[in-house]
């Protein structure tokens, strides 16, 4: 048990990741697959902060000797967040801009729409 | 539709939530936090007066040149700081290497160009975060 | 070294304040003179880095004086320099004929939004060039998709925003593996600094080899949604055909490549060639290469559409960079890295002037231009010049990069692999010279009134950047040394 219980981070994410992706592959709706994205992107978040996480350390505040998570990842994943805020909100932009368009948001609609002139 | 509970909760709250995210902002090199905190609770502030008092009042507020003004003035003011490093015959975006003064540490003013770099962030940040929502939901 | 040393860094800044100053611009002339003047003073920059880089090796340089492990590292070695001055130099020729393209082919409040992604975009793919640890290289690919992605739905039509938002998706799994794959890298070797890394991965290979080599395969899964890789393309002929003309040379001639260049950072700077040939990795890129150049040409003989048809080359011609790589002899890698200098400017060049006979004619399909050569001499000139260089005839540029590959199979003793060069280049053929041959000789099917070909600042970059083409083909030492040379000492670590 405890190598799987000191992995708990990596698995939640594996799991988190195929939950993203399945959730982007089955659903037809442009939202939906947007949502997806998201947790699939949240799932890769927590894989980088876990690679820096030590058990039992403290904050990484400098106060005196002792064991300290690693506070490098935490510092990358911020950027990484915003990163995947920026794309989503221009994926919800470009999903209100193809509803303008189209009055759907379903891709097999859109298609026949495109490909049907 | 007016809500008088929501009105008058806005308009205590709005610039206190305004000020926290100042106050995120220019204490980040002293405490947790910084531009992108404090941006973003400042934009959160603004969020708040869109939702509540409708985006065309809070537009009044920060129109949209306005926050493209401060969106690309918090880009070039980062970008501007980084540049006096390089003038000052360091490299680009040195700091105490430039000779900026540092201050004492735990002081406000102290930390040389973070402080201003936090500055044009968290105008950045506050910025970004309106027009995400005036992109996403300000069609009316 | 004293000036130069900052010049890598003072491009991408210099571009990066124009796409925030041009938001601030009215419409008009302005926002496009801006855009003009980012990629001339990129483009100087990096002309300035390479002459330093070819004089005095490798530049590093210290963001902020802060050495690594704490500081940002901004390392241009000779493989980053010259094909971050090809990307400066192509996207100048872009910027020109933008400025004749744009108000012809997008409505008007789009086009200062066009200026302002094209020069964001171009900071971005500099900016990945130029950086010396993964996770800033991360941030600019991401800076560059995005504006890839927001390039694709300027016009606001359906088409390019379904195409724009099948690009995000693919986009954005890629970019998620990529960092997932660096996460997986730092996990075992606690550094993301390239030279830092190429220091752990010895020990870190010794303790932990399943962990690197899970980070490399997820990593290339990344890297092979984001540069289409076949199967891993289906986002791209439509994002490439639906884009505006100058975005669509862009996207092809460059985008394509810098994600390529991470591929190159990872497999050869970082994990270096030893590590990587140890695992499935030649052998999965070969056959997927293989899949993409076949499947590529084909697909590409049965479109109707002239930039479909394009969108599809680049998916075959990407396909060849990923075969170089995959091969690890001199010849080939060196090959590989000509093939992304030629590529990025014979593409270009060839969707430069695809939009000119599409905004001549206002017909897309490859039928309409038969006898299109009497009406628009320069500009199928210069298609003509670009695709016997796709095709890879000599003595263009695209033969000697095509030559250079079949050269390193044989190295590697696959001749198998040099079949695939020759076969494809005949696939190539077929679809490439029909069009030439009946855009000469082929009767008239159109009457178009008479008058020029186009703007000045569109046919004249267009011939200009196809003519410079067949020129360095002709007289190939400025590539090729520095190519070889950056080729040898990737192998050699």
């Amino acid at each position: 048990m405890a190598p799987l219980v000191d992995r708990v981070y990596y698995f939640t994410s594996l799991a988190l990741f195929a939950i993203g992706f399945h959730t982007l592959v089955t659903n037809n709706n442009l939202i939906k697959k947007i949502m997806g994205l998201n947790i699939m992107d949240t799932a890769v978040f927590l894989f980088f902060v876990a690679t820096g996480f030590v058990r039992g350390g403290r904050a990484p505040l400098v106060t005196g000797p002792g064991v300290y998570t690693n506070p490098l990842p935490p510092a990358l994943i911020l950027t990484g967040i915003v990163i995947a805020v920026s794309t989503t909100g221009f994926a919800l932009a470009l999903a209100i801009r193809i509803y303008h368009h189209a009055g759907t948001l379903n891709v097999d609609e859109l298609t026949r729409r495109i490909r049907g002139g | 539709m007016r809500d008088t509970v929501l009105d008058i909760t806005v308009r205590i709250l709005f610039p206190v939530i305004l000020l926290y995210g100042l106050f995120v902002v220019i204490h980040g090199h002293l405490s947790p936090g910084g531009g992108f905190t404090g941006g973003a609770i400042m934009g959160a502030a603004m969020l708040l007066l869109g939702l509540a008092k409708g985006s065309t009042a809070a537009h009044r507020l920060l129109t949209e040149s306005l926050s493209t003004a401060i969106d690309s003035g918090g880009a070039l003011l980062y970008l501007a700081s980084g540049l006096t490093g390089l003038l000052l015959g360091s490299r680009f975006l040195a700091n105490k290497a430039a000779g900026f003064p540092v201050g004492t540490p735990g002081q406000l003013l102290s930390s040389g160009l973070i402080w201003i770099i936090g500055l044009a962030v968290g105008a950045k940040v506050l910025a970004t975060m309106w027009s995400l929502f005036t992109a996403l939901a300000g069609e009316e | 070294m004293a000036v130069v040393e900052h010049l890598p860094v003072l491009g991408v800044a210099g571009l990066l304040a124009m796409a925030f100053v041009i938001p601030l611009l009215p419409e008009g002339r302005l926002p496009a003179m801006l855009a003009l003047a980012g990629s001339v003073w990129a483009a100087l920059a990096q002309a300035g880095t390479l002459f330093a880089v070819l004089a005095e090796g490798t530049l590093v340089y210290h963001v902020g004086s802060w050495p690594p492990p704490w500081g940002i590292e901004v390392r241009v070695d000779l493989l980053g320099a010259v094909v971050a001055f090809v990307v400066a130099a192509v996207g100048l020729f872009i910027a020109v004929y933008a400025l004749g393209s744009v108000p012809l082919e997008i409505p008007g409040p789009a086009r200062r939004w066009y200026f302002c992604l094209q020069t964001l975009l171009s900071a971005g793919m500099l900016g990945l060039i130029n950086s010396g640890d993964l996770f800033n290289i991360f941030v600019f690919l991401e800076i560059t998709s995005l504006a890839a992605y927001a390039l694709v739905a300027v016009e606001d039509k359906l088409e390019s925003l379904e195409a724009s938002f099948k690009y995000l998706v693919l986009g954005s799994v890629g970019s998620g593996l990529v960092l997932l794959g660096i996460a997986m890298i730092y996990m075992v070797t606690g550094h993301l600094n390239l030279e830092a890394l190429a220091g752990a991965v010895p020990a870190a290979a010794e303790a932990f080899p399943r962990n690197l080599t899970a980070g490399l395969s997820v990593f290339v899964v990344g890297i092979a949604a984001k540069s289409a890789l076949f199967p891993l393309h289906v986002w791209l002929p439509d994002a490439h055909a639906n884009a505006p003309s100058p975005a669509s040379a862009l996207l092809s001639g460059l985008v394509l490549k810098t994600s390529l260049l991470v591929l190159v950072r990872v497999t050869f700077n970082v994990l270096g060639p030893a590590f990587a040939q140890a695992t499935p990795l030649p052998m999965v890129l070969f056959w997927l290469s293989t899949g993409g150049i076949l499947l590529g040409s084909l697909f590409a003989i049965a479109q109707r559409d002239l930039k479909r048809m394009l969108a599809y080359s680049s998916v075959a011609q990407v396909a060849y960079i990923f075969f170089g790589l995959s091969v690890f002899t001199h010849n080939a890698v060196t090959g590989a890295f000509l093939h992304i200098v030629y590529h990025a400017m014979l593409k270009a060049s060839l969707f430069m002037a695809a939009g000119l006979i599409i905004a001549r004619t206002g017909q897309r399909r490859l039928g309409a231009l038969s006898g299109i050569g009497r009406h628009m001499p320069l500009t199928t000139a210069a298609f003509a010049i670009a695709a016997v260089g796709m095709i890879g005839l000599p003595p263009t540029g695209g033969f000697l990069s095509k030559w250079y590959l079949a050269l390193g199979s044989v190295d590697a003793a696959k001749p198998l692999y040099a079949f695939v060069i020759v076969f494809s280049s005949l696939l190539n053929a077929m679809y490439f010279l029909p069009l030439i041959i009946s855009a000469f000789f082929g009767p008239a099917l159109q009457t178009l009134a008479p008058g020029r070909e186009g703007p000045l600042t569109m046919v004249l970059p267009t011939l200009l950047l196809s003519v410079v083409t067949l020129l360095i083909g002709i007289v190939p030492h400025f590539p090729l040394n520095a190519l070889a040379a950056a080729a040898a000492a990737l192998l050699g670590r």
